[in-house]
């Protein structure tokens, strides 16, 4: 509904229209359709692990407090065994595991701007609903992302040290190698712009000359690697250079789970305008076989004294 | 409090669960097995793959120090949510069924034929070790496995 408007234009119009309920309902409305959209397109998580919608129904409420989760089962074991005619196999009572996804609030800061400050900005006022309550939503996924792929790989042992100080071909082998060897496949991979960078600085005689001729000029331009899928963040703070991940595909992982829908909140009170943006999700790993780390030795990309 | 769920199968994961949960797994005889239901002692818990001794009140008690003959497999444990709606745990109370178990003394050697027994060994135990002489013979071992044994069970005859 705004398009075709220049900032400064749309910003007064957006203020005006908080002057009435109904444009107060539609504002939130178009905040919260543009949010959903921006943040499927930003979070690393979500691009390895898709995120499911759920409702109360689909949730267990505690005895103890107020909360919510949700229990996700775990395919149990089975098996086949060669016997005798007059024989009969072993009896299994099916006896199945469960994994329990505890539901937690991600909200933006409470935005704050007078009316007046607001006609004063050369960009859309969805543009810092974009830079401020998206992006600090998305982060917090992919902290708590990450956190719960370290607790996972500390129980697995899979966890990699190498001292090569840059990727290559056969750093992200022995990646995929942790995965598969437990009767699963590597399906992705996670690495930061950094070690994306190192990536493609492959010798001619190590990944052919075509390829190392293709790559100096325009860079690598798969979404693959060695048959992975290749996702890259330039969040360094979460992901560190030299940390590289491996996950298998989303069912043989975990779960992403969103409460509702994400909520967008505004409103004008006298002269200032308000807003925050918050989800409820249950993000996590079932199956801890199916993630991999190997941290190499990389050397700081920024030279002494400088930091990232 | 009734944890009603185990905490290390909340987010984050603190366990393996594709891991195949050998405490009690019954390989023989669940058909036609008895599978009754004892009031608990006062206190008492129990685990899935434990045994339980019947006092005399006939109430299912953890064992002491000193085997007896009275002594069953819990089938299913006083975690579970029926079990404190009854206050009860499920044992089995008919032999022999044959069972791989990881819960067993791992202090002890074992091979295929040794007898088995069930007694507290001092930290409050509630498995199968080595039996002892003239101790009830609860069962036989019927498997070394790597990490587990196979045996059957045999009704605490002396």
């Amino acid at each position: 509904m705004y398009e075709g408007l220049d900032a400064q234009t749309f910003n007064n119009l957006f203020i005006e229209q908080l002057d009435t309920v109904e444009g107060i309902r539609k504002t939130a409305a178009g905040g919260a359709a543009f949010t959903r959209a921006k943040i499927r397109e930003i979070g690393f998580g979500r691009r390895i692990l898709p995120p499911q919608s759920v409702t109360r129904v689909d949730c267990t409420r505690s005895t103890d407090h107020d909360t919510l989760i949700k229990i996700v089962d775990i395919e149990h074991d089975s098996k086949a065994m060669a016997i005798n005619f007059a024989s009969e196999a072993d009896e299994r009572y099916i006896q199945g595991k469960r994994a329990a996804f505890p539901f937690f609030k991600i909200e933006s800061e409470k935005f704050v701007k007078s009316e007046a400050e607001l006609l004063a900005y050369d960009y859309p006022v969805t543009k810092v609903i974009e830079e401020n309550s998206v992006k600090d939503i998305q982060k917090v996924e992919d902290i708590k992302f990450i956190e719960y792929a370290e607790a996972a790989v500390a129980l697995t042992g899979k966890r990699l040290l190498s001292t090569a100080t840059s990727v290559d071909r056969r750093e992200m082998n022995s990646l995929f190698k942790m995965i598969d060897f437990d009767q699963l496949i590597a399906d992705c991979c996670l690495m930061n712009t950094v070690d994306y960078d190192d990536y493609m600085i492959q010798p001619a005689h190590d990944i052919g000359s075509p390829l190392a001729s293709e790559i100096t000029v325009e860079g690598y331009k798969y979404q693959t690697i060695l048959k992975r899928k290749l996702v890259v963040t330039n969040k360094h703070d979460i992901l560190a250079p030299g940390e590289i991940w491996a996950f298998t595909e989303p069912a043989y992982l975990g779960h992403f789970f969103i409460l509702n829908d994400v909520k967008f909140w505004i409103k004008k009170e006298a002269d200032l305008v308000i807003w925050k943006t918050w989800e409820y999700i249950a993000e996590g790993f079932s199956n801890i076989k199916s993630i991999a780390k190997i941290e190499l030795d990389v050397p700081s990309p920024i030279p002494v004294g400088g930091t990232i | 409090m009734v944890t009603a769920i185990s905490d290390i199968r909340i987010v984050p994961v603190g366990e393996d669960l594709t891991q195949e949960d050998l405490s009690l797994s019954i390989l023989r005889g669940f058909e036609k097995m008895f599978r009754v239901d004892k009031k608990l002692a006062t206190g008492a818990v129990f685990s899935k793959g434990e045994w339980a001794v019947l006092n005399e009140d006939g109430k299912a008690e953890r064992p002491t120090t000193s085997p007896v003959g009275q002594t069953y497999l819990v089938l299913s444990g006083t975690d579970r949510f029926d079990a404190y709606a009854t206050g009860q745990v499920t044992l089995i109370m008919s032999h022999p069924i044959v069972v791989k178990s990881s819960l067993y003394d791992r202090g002890e050697d074992y091979a295929v034929g040794d007898y088995l027994t069930v007694k507290d060994l001092t930290h409050g135990e509630a498995f199968v070790t080595l039996r002892g002489t003239d101790e009830p013979k609860l069962a036989r071992v019927l498997e070394v496995g790597n990490g587990y044994l196979v045996y059957e069970t045999l009704g605490g005859v002396e």
